[in-house]
């Protein structure tokens, strides 16, 4: 396992760990392993910040991560509050239906497009 | 069965399309993670949650999966900007021999550099390929 993700990253690409939160992996295990971002279940960013135990569990996968260095992404945002949530507490990114639901290829593109624009 | 086959079908009849959900980073440009869509002429839009389980019982997830890296990382390299591109490997995937070839190939058919790749691999992956 160890190899063939050192040999991925060997080829200059990043390593994300999906699905985090679902089961019981080891955080600490993630950088070892050489993934540089780990990505916070749908599952636990569903209803940020009202569900308490979520919330506690969410905001120390943040703070880990932020101990080692590891971008975090948020999956599955779909409100206002579970965005405000996920950045006050230090998430890196965030994705879902709240920022853009996918997109066929061309509107991704202008999705793209427009934002390179505005950071010229 | 009647799943399996429309599956291999779909593969031939080139069925299988790419969305591409926008990811925004706080330090960083956007990106996208490619998204597979089966388009099946009677059901209408197929997501993965449908057939990826059959997908990947029967191997038709390594054909597949090879397509969707060919077309996503031809498709972010003649985006403009930085931004990364995230594609997903099933546990399949992650453990068929030739994978590291075959992102390799995908990188240079599509001058995708590689620091703009990115896959993801589930916590169930790594969870069982890991010895604990």
């Amino acid at each position: 396992m160890k190899e063939r993700l050192q040999r991925l990253r060997g080829l200059g690409i990043e390593l994300a760990l999906d699905n985090f939160g679902t089961g019981f992996f080891s955080i600490a295990r993630i950088r070892e392993l050489g993934f540089h971002c780990l990505k916070i279940d749908r599952s636990l960013v569903a209803g940020l910040p009202d569900h308490a135990e979520h919330a506690a569990q969410v905001e120390a996968i943040l703070v880990l991560a932020r101990s080692l260095g590891l971008d975090v992404i948020g999956e599955g945002v779909e409100t206002e509050a579970e965005r405000s949530f996920l950045e006050d507490h230090g998430c890196t990114g965030l994705q879902g239906f709240l920022l853009s639901p996918p997109l066929e290829a061309e509107d991704a593109r202008a999705f793209i497009g427009e934002r390179v624009g505005k950071d010229q | 069965m009647a799943l399996l086959d429309g599956l291999r079908s779909a593969l031939e009849r080139d069925e299988f399309a790419v969305v591409y959900q926008p990811i925004v980073r706080r330090d960083g440009p956007p990106g996208l993670e490619a998204l597979l869509r089966w388009r099946h002429p009677e059901l209408g839009v197929v997501t993965p949650s449908g057939f990826i389980a059959q997908a990947e019982q029967s191997g038709l997830i390594l054909p597949i999966g090879a397509r969707t890296l060919r077309v996503a990382t031809r498709f972010a390299a003649s985006l403009p900007g930085t931004g990364r591109l995230v594609v997903n490997l099933s546990e399949r995937q992650f453990m068929q021999p030739d994978l590291v070839t075959e992102v390799e190939k995908a990188l240079r058919a599509s001058h995708l550099p590689a620091s703009r790749l990115e896959l993801d691999l589930s916590e169930s992956t790594v969870m069982t390929g890991a010895p604990r």
